[in-house]
């Protein structure tokens, strides 16, 4: 664990703090500029750009990284990633299964147009869209499922 | 990097670990002295191993590039373990370390790219493969007291009659066995994983943010610098305060680098308030004057120039198709193109 003196000033993005000084490395730096989505994560549920999070403004909010998703991969997006084979380089992908995760929460059953709209933020070079787009529908029938 | 002939590369060992496992390996000439000294430590550094057979039956392939989603770290397994007949699930990855027996095969340093890993690298893994297999039915063959023709290898396990073992079983015996000179590769259309659609083996680390890429590499004592470069190509630094930036808690170091001024903290945000910090004066070298709207401008005239048209084909003849205006400068009456035919190249030099 880090010292709250290791904070560099209340506007220290919430993203170095998970990486730098809790080592919590699977959030990843991209853009640093909320341009790309590579560093989602979940502060009281809702994604966020944690390169632009202050620290402060996380401060006493419960934060899920995709380390916290699930342990053993039993996460409905997960397991729909995995089905499907999502992942290429798989550098922008803990962004796009948090963003989708939330996505899921807050409406179980997107259509094409939602799954666009919740994930046109997050960037994949490969150009994995079409995948993810199934893995999305995928994940919800699995939700449905239980 | 030393460059290294292939055709004296290939040259197959084999090796025990010290838990009881075999490891193909291929030796280079001048990495017989590391692997001695790692011998002598004990260790299982194995810098030349392509597939290692634990005596828990895992199969570890070695990668000797790098996978950067282009599915090699699936591709090369499946190289090997079809011509091993290896169970798929106990299959393990992991990239090689910097070492001369990883160089290309083709191109004769260690490397990834051109799209070129997988048929570059297409006879040397099952190669590997092939003779850890080899190996393995010799070490069943003396254990059943049957002559390896009479065995069979499927699925992790060499089968004579009733009798079975498993690899991870024969795995130190067939380490101390001399390695055949020659070992016979599969007919393709014996084949039962090349070919055949294969999940991806790393999907599992990068959906769970396990995966490590180089920016996640993190050790005890481990600082971040962050550089303040020059605003204009090519100028350097003529003097700098560093007061400011070395006020910022958790920066370490302020240095000159080639490239600007170096800020070296514990990690990142630190580093980067403290370049923020800086107070630099930059000598803009020779390119002071150069900004946009001049580069707009250059861009802007040369779209304009009239632009000649290449014919692509086998004819040596000069370009005779170049639109009325444009003349035959050096750029491409003295070219040949040789492949092709009438093909029109979009990019070529304008004459002015």
């Amino acid at each position: 664990m880090f010292e709250e003196t290791d904070i560099v000033g209340p506007d220290m993005p919430l993203l170095w703090v998970l990486r730098d000084l809790l080592g919590l490395t699977g959030t990843k730096f991209s853009c640093g500029m909320a341009q790309c989505g590579a560093c989602t994560v979940h502060v009281d549920g809702a994604p966020r750009r944690s390169c632009v999070t202050p620290s402060s403004a996380a401060a006493g909010k419960a934060i899920t990284t995709i380390e916290g998703l699930s342990s053993d991969g039993s996460h409905p997006v997960r397991r729909a990633w995995a089905e499907i084979d999502v992942v290429q380089c798989g550098y922008c992908q803990s962004g796009q299964i948090m963003s989708a995760a939330a996505l899921l929460t807050a409406n179980p059953d997107p259509s094409d147009a939602d799954i666009d709209a919740a994930l046109t933020g997050n960037i994949c070079r490969c150009g994995t869209y079409q995948r993810i787009r199934s893995a999305v529908h995928r994940a919800a029938d699995l939700v449905r499922k239980g | 990097m030393e460059r290294v002939n292939p055709s004296r590369r290939e040259f197959l060992k084999t090796s025990a670990l010290t838990t009881g496992g075999l490891v193909i390996a291929f030796m280079v000439p001048g990495v017989k002295r590391m692997a001695a000294a790692a011998a002598e430590a004990g260790a299982t550094f194995a810098p030349n191993a392509f597939l290692r057979v634990g005596s828990d039956d895992s199969v570890t392939v070695l990668l000797a590039h790098s996978e950067m989603g282009q599915g090699i770290w699936t591709a090369l397994p499946m190289l090997i373990a079809e011509e091993l007949d290896a169970d798929w699930s106990k299959i393990r990855v992991e990239h090689a370390q910097a070492a001369p027996a990883y160089a290309h095969a083709v191109f004769g340093m260690q490397m990834t790219g051109g799209s070129s890993t997988t048929w570059s690298e297409f006879d040397r893994y099952r190669q590997a493969g092939a003779t850890a297999r080899a190996l393995l039915v010799r070490a069943a063959a003396q254990r059943f007291g049957v002559r390896p023709a009479v065995c069979r290898t499927e699925n992790g396990q060499v089968i004579a009659g009733r009798k079975r073992a498993r690899y991870g079983e024969l795995a130190e015996a067939a380490s101390k066995l001399r390695v055949p000179k020659k070992v016979a590769l599969k007919d393709p259309k014996d084949w039962k994983i090349i070919g055949k659609p294969t999940r991806r083996l790393d999907t599992p680390e990068k959906i769970t943010g396990r995966a490590q890429f180089g920016m996640d590499v993190q050790f005890p004592g481990l600082l971040t610098a962050v550089v303040a470069r020059s605003p204009v190509f090519g100028g350097t630094v003529k003097s700098f305060d560093a007061t400011e930036a070395k006020s910022v808690p958790g920066v370490r170091e302020v240095v000159e680098v080639p490239s600007g001024v170096a800020v070296v903290a514990d990690h990142f945000w630190a580093a980067k308030l403290g370049r923020d910090a800086l107070k630099i004066e930059w000598d803009p070298g020779p390119n002071a004057t150069l900004d946009s709207t001049a580069l707009r401008a250059q861009l802007s005239d040369t779209l304009s120039l009239t632009w000649p048209t290449l014919r692509w084909g086998r004819s040596i003849a000069p370009c005779g198709s170049a639109p009325t205006g444009a003349r035959s400068g050096p750029a491409h009456s003295s070219r040949r193109w040789t492949r092709g035919s009438e093909r029109r190249s979009p990019v070529s030099r304008p004459s002015r």
